[in-house]
């Protein structure tokens, strides 16, 4: 049962990732340019150009260039660059830890806070204390994350002078020792994160509030209480939980607007991650890189979901057989 | 929701929708002008009296839209006006949607100053009288900047958001009501869109067009529709499921109506409230998105002033101007709180186990 759910998840993954790629490939042929108006200059001879465009295979007819493409992706090249000259991979292996660490730091905020403040509400239920914390939670959701990256640059890194609102490391870290490289490396780590988690850690404390609230209703639970269970016991071991279910699918589905945030997030920080290289390779219209960073994004996303999916049919057996539709 | 009669309800809505989308156009400052981004704003082409008419008659159909009357018989005492309104928090996120959209509209007589005109022998000013929310780099009033952008940033919200709910609605009804092929067709397309992050896909077309020389606000619109009605989808679809089985849908197929009248005028009428609560949240996030593209650069076309735009503007002035990026920033929290607290009040609204 669990071999062939895990077969075709996989299916549907691949056959998405086909998709982005595609959808990639479609939107760079509809796009006017191409990389070489970058490289001519008004005085190049004919000749270069010509070279340029055979260099690139520009002038191959769409259906080979689409054909090579998803045949050097299948074999794991992702090609090189046409701007910095370098391997795309090379690229996305200098960027992507990058973005992995100030994601994975987010998420590990949106639920190190959410989940424990969404119970909490869940269990205080319309009390003034838990209203007001509502509130609190639904402006945080509201906050668009590039503004509050640069309300926390003002207030602690401009005023109060506590943590580096700049880079990824001290220009002087590669001199010092592990420890006070890694100190300060999670120095530099503190407010990209916290305005990348915030406002994802009210999102998942509301869900949880939701969730804890919904589980607690439920039959079961009356059925506990009315065996005069321990009111604790309840809590834990009957509504947190059935309350996980809805929290993991979330975790699964929160990835897209991690790295949408992260995008904007690491242009404010000077934060050398993947939305930057994005950014930059649309500008330029460098097309390996935005294939393989779309690509990319696409894999973890995908891949997000699918550990969800996986972490929800282990919680759940009912999920194993419908799924989730 | 009981089923019958609410097809009434639907011939409010639809022209309610529409009366929506040309407050929305009404909104936009020259909308001929925008869409073919010319040099200067300029005064408006639409009067602002027509404009204003157009909102209080939305907002007087949506007032009918909740509360629909002797019809329908109200459960527990109140209606879903009434359930609406008893939650404060809600009646706050109504009223401060509305101030801002009143704001927005008679930006011209409250700021008086022209948001394009620079004033270049104080630049930099700091709030204060005469001069509410200060000047910015090259002296234009940030007041008159943030009325006029709220004017695009609402208007573009709007709209997108307007027009992701329509497709949103059809492909569920479409989706959920056939089924088989077609709804795994448009739920494929639903998980691919969401499988991307927004907004890297959004550059990625925005960055595309913009290289052809076509950087407009119609495209921003569209493209912000088209990437927005996923949620919206599946909403109406699995509510459609849900409905389809139901005695009345039933009652009118034996009864031989046609398929598009069934879907019209009984199905939708009974979709559109969960997906109302969606749309307004989705007005909220589309405004986040809206304000998140011009401030890369890449949303609404430059000379004009958009918050997103108006924050990047700022954000190397951290250091001597504080309030040129913070300013414009809270208009975006307030514009997008406002969309979520009604939404939140809607949905408790309609939430059978309401209470309090």
């Amino acid at each position: 049962m669990m071999s062939r759910f895990l077969v075709g998840r996989l299916a549907s993954a691949l056959l998405l990732l086909w998709a982005v790629v595609s959808l990639c490939f479609l939107l760079l042929e509809l796009s006017p340019g191409d990389v070489s108006d970058h490289y001519y200059s008004l005085d190049m001879p004919s000749a270069s150009r010509e070279l340029i465009r055979a260099r690139w295979h520009l002038d191959d007819p769409a259906w080979q260039r689409y054909l090579a493409l998803l045949g050097n992706l299948a074999r794991g090249r992702l090609g090189i660059s046409l701007i910095h000259h370098q391997p795309v991979l090379a690229l996305i292996g200098s960027t992507l830890p990058h973005t992995l660490l100030l994601s994975g730091s987010s998420l590990l905020l949106m639920y190190g806070l959410g989940v424990p403040l969404g119970t909490w509400q869940a269990l205080r239920s319309e009390r003034a204390a838990e209203r007001l914390v509502s509130l609190a939670e639904l402006f945080l959701f509201s906050m668009p994350s590039f503004w509050l990256g640069l309300v926390l640059i003002l207030l602690f890194s401009v005023q109060l002078e506590l943590f580096p609102g700049h880079g990824l490391a001290h220009w002087s870290a590669a001199e010092a020792g592990f420890w006070s490289g890694l100190a300060d490396r999670l120095h530099h780590l503190v407010l990209p994160s916290l305005a990348l988690g915030l406002p994802g850690a009210a999102g998942v404390a509301r869900y949880q509030r939701t969730a804890v609230l919904e589980a607690l209703g439920q039959d079961y639970v009356r059925t506990a209480r009315a065996l005069g269970l321990p009111e604790a016991r309840i809590v834990w071991g009957h509504a947190l939980r059935n309350a996980l279910l809805p929290v993991i699918t979330l975790a699964g589905i929160s990835f897209p607007f991690l790295f949408s945030g992260a995008v904007l997030v690491e242009n404010i920080f000077a934060w050398p991650g993947m939305g930057r290289l994005i950014v930059t390779a649309i500008m330029d219209q460098d097309s390996p890189v935005i294939i393989a960073s779309l690509l990319i994004f696409g894999v973890l996303v995908i891949g997000g979901n699918l550990l969800a999916d996986l972490l929800c049919g282990l919680a759940d057996p009912r999920a194993r057989q419908g799924g989730a539709g | 929701m009981s089923a019958p009669g609410h097809g009434r309800r639907l011939m409010l809505v639809a022209p309610h929708m529409a009366l929506l989308a040309l407050a929305g156009w009404c909104g936009l400052p020259r909308a001929g002008e925008l869409l073919f981004p010319g040099p200067a704003l300029g005064s408006s082409a639409f009067p602002g009296w027509l404009a204003l008419a157009c909102w209080l008659l939305t907002l007087g159909l949506l007032l009918r839209w909740l509360w629909p009357g002797k019809r329908v018989a109200p459960r527990s005492g109140q209606g879903l006006g009434g359930r609406f309104l008893s939650q404060p928090a809600a009646v706050v996120g109504l009223v401060g949607a509305s101030v801002l959209l009143l704001a927005s509209l008679l930006a011209p007589m409250l700021a008086t100053s022209d948001p394009l005109a620079a004033h270049v022998v104080e630049p930099l000013r700091a709030p204060g009288p005469g001069c509410w929310l200060g000047l910015d780099a090259v002296g234009r009033d940030l007041l008159a900047r943030s009325l006029h952008g709220a004017r695009l940033s609402l208007s573009v919200g709007v709209l997108a958001t307007a027009l992701a709910a329509s497709l949103g609605l059809g492909l569920g009804v479409l989706a959920g009501y056939r089924g088989g092929r077609a709804d795994a067709a448009i739920m494929w397309c639903a998980d691919l869109l969401l499988a991307l992050p927004r907004l890297v896909l959004l550059l990625g077309i925005i960055g595309i067009f913009r290289l052809a020389g076509s950087q407009s606000l119609l495209l921003l619109m569209v493209i912000l529709g088209l990437t927005g009605w996923m949620s919206a989808a599946r909403v109406t679809r699995a509510e459609v499921r849900g409905l389809k089985g139901r005695s009345f849908v039933m009652a009118a197929r034996a009864l031989g109506l046609p398929t598009w009248r069934l879907l019209w005028r009984h199905l939708l009428p009974n979709v559109l409230g969960p997906v109302l609560v969606y749309v307004t949240m989705g007005l909220g996030s589309t405004i986040l998105v809206e304000a998140a593209l011009s401030f890369l650069g890449l949303g609404v076309p430059i000379p004009h002033p958009s918050w997103g735009s108006i924050v990047a503007d700022g954000r190397h002035l951290l250091l001597s101007a504080w309030w040129v990026s913070t300013i414009p920033g809270l208009f975006i929290l307030s514009a997008v709180s406002c969309c979520n607290l009604v939404g939140e009040g809607l949905r408790k609204a309609m939430d059978p186990r309401f209470h309090g």
